[in-house]
């Protein structure tokens, strides 16, 4: 008996979709986990969030499929040309009678999948604006309400809290704890940085960061939801992630990239002593100028007084006023509270000068200044050991400025021999009179011969041309 | 005066500094500012000294808002660190 041709010696002919199912079925059981090498081409990703491409190498190309659960799980967006190691199973499309892989991951080859995510998502959000110098909030200069995102328990927190209270600021740190790893790391800091941006009384400034870790230990902080918080922060905000070397997506787009928790706390808490110096500096600029004023007003009174002769001792009194203020001007800080006192003084000083008839201006002045150059050196000693020497300097200087050294410059005193007053008018002297005339080192005992009067009002003073 | 910041009262003292710098003043109105100036001075050194230092821990409540909270560090098993540990 002749069987037909197309007629099965088993007995059995099977559908199209028998057949399928048998080759799915063995190719299931055969193949239920494999990993596979090949380059990415024909990539399709399509509405539905599955991927669909094909895997090749030089000889072969093998359909695969990736599902939308899978494709969210990767940290990167698959690309064309990209060389991977796919792990899945193989499978059959049965509508097609297509082999295909069911891919569940795919890793990278040569970067890793994270490293090719950072990238990815740098590139996207360079694009979007997210990294733009002129977006970007300035930092206030001396911030005292803080907000820190980081974990409670970290390196971060220690080494911020380290600092502040090295620079013994005032400050006010307020933690806002998160986990700074792990899969739920992104949603709490994005969170965070949007609560403490809605804290009230507003904080000056936020710290975003954690301490140093292996490039899966810090993702959060490359995750596109801190990005977009950090960017849509209305105060500044200081990335401050793991070591200088680690640059995270964070880095990018905060306010300013810290390169670790430590130097972010650095750059926020402003040192007790620099800001001590800062000020300390205006007041001196401001000491100067003020200085200069009254100097300035001194300088007038002084014009107001050439019509006078005797104008070379009111200078010596400046001269010695001004030797004063210097010393002044020297013990800035230390000082302050003695400063406004002073310059009040001064600007008394300068009143009187305008006030006083010159008979006495010399020797109220003289004793004016020695009881500040008594002051002076009393302050010095007791408060200021560190200035004695210079102080003690310039009190010689002080002294050599004394009207005593005036004489010594061709001055003279003349005194009545019998009574001891001093004669600061010619008219009274008579001709035969005895006087002394004090010089800077002795006197001189004289007769008068003869008394001239000058026509204009004569000029009182104690001291005259010798 | 006392409500300014340490900031405020620096920004003050720079201001008045300028002014006294570039503008003519009179011996009258430049002691008025170098006085204001001398107390903004001081501010600025009285809250340099006071220097407090606070650390909080925010505590999320039900409604979304925060809670601040005296901070104790703790280290990685959750133990409270002794106070030496704790600079604040």
């Amino acid at each position: 008996m002749q069987s037909a041709p197309f007629e099965s010696p088993f007995g059995r002919v099977l559908t199209v979709s028998q057949v399928t199912q048998e080759i799915k079925e063995i190719l299931e059981d055969s193949y239920p986990l494999v990993w596979i090498e090949g380059e990415i081409s024909n990539l399709r990703l399509v509405q539905s969030g599955h991927a669909y491409f094909t895997l090749k190498d030089a000889k072969s190309q093998l359909r695969t499929v990736m599902f939308r659960s899978s494709v969210r799980q990767l940290p990167f967006t698959p690309e064309a040309g990209m060389q991977v190691i796919a792990r899945g199973r193989l499978s059959v499309y049965e509508p097609r009678g297509d082999y295909q892989l069911i891919a569940e991951a795919i890793d990278p080859k040569g970067v890793g999948a994270l490293q090719i995510a950072f990238e990815q998502l740098k590139d996207r959000l360079f694009q979007e604006g997210l990294f733009d110098e002129d977006r970007k909030l300035p930092l206030p200069a001396m911030p005292q309400r803080i907000g820190i995102v980081t974990s409670p328990t970290g390196a971060a927190i220690r080494d911020i809290i380290q600092v502040a209270h090295r620079r013994s600021a005032n400050v006010h740190l307020f933690l806002y704890p998160v986990r700074v790893q792990g899969t739920e790391a992104a949603g709490e800091i994005a969170r965070a940085i949007a609560a403490l941006n809605a804290f009230e009384p507003p904080l000056d400034v936020l710290i975003v960061g954690r301490g140093g870790g292996s490039l899966e230990d810090l993702w959060a902080f490359n995750e596109e939801a801190v990005a977009w918080a950090i960017a849509g922060s209305e105060i500044p905000v200081i990335s401050a992630v793991g070591h200088e070397t680690d640059t995270t997506i964070a880095d990018f787009v905060a306010d300013l990239r810290a390169s670790t928790p430590s130097a972010a706390a650095e750059l926020v808490v402003k040192s007790a002593e620099e800001l001590s110096q800062q000020a300390g500096a205006l007041l001196t600029r401001m000491h100067n100028v003020v200085q200069h004023t009254l100097m300035r007003s001194a300088t007038a009174l002084e014009h107001l007084a050439t019509a006078r002769p005797f104008r070379a001792p009111q200078r010596f009194v400046q001269a010695r006023q001004q030797q004063v203020d210097d010393l002044m001007l020297q013990l800035d800080k230390a000082w302050l509270n003695d400063v406004q006192s002073r310059t009040r003084r001064l600007e008394i000083a300068i009143k009187a000068l305008a006030r006083s008839n010159p008979q006495w201006r010399w020797q109220r002045q003289h004793a004016h200044l020695d009881i500040q150059r008594r002051r002076l050196e009393a302050a010095t000693r007791s408060r200021l050991s560190l200035r004695d020497q210079t102080l003690r300097g310039l009190g010689g200087k002080l002294h050599s400025l004394s009207p005593l050294a005036i004489l010594a410059r061709g001055y003279g005193i003349c005194r009545d021999a019998a009574t001891q007053q001093l004669i600061t008018r010619a008219v009274p002297v008579k001709p035969g009179q005895r006087v002394e005339l004090v010089l800077h080192d002795g006197q001189l005992a004289c007769t008068v011969d003869n008394v001239q009067e000058k026509e204009a009002p004569p000029l009182a003073g104690g001291v005259g041309e010798g | 005066m006392t409500d300014l910041t340490f900031e405020q009262a620096l920004k003050r003292l720079e201001e008045i500094v300028e002014a006294l710098e570039t503008d003519d003043l009179d011996l009258e109105k430049s002691v008025q500012f170098y006085e204001e100036g001398v107390s903004m001075y001081r501010h600025c050194t009285q809250q340099l000294q006071r220097a407090e230092k606070r650390i909080d821990i925010l505590q999320a409540n039900d409604d979304g808002t925060l809670t601040p909270e005296p901070f104790l560090m703790q280290d990685e098993n959750g133990t409270t660190g002794g106070q030496e540990e704790i600079p604040f």
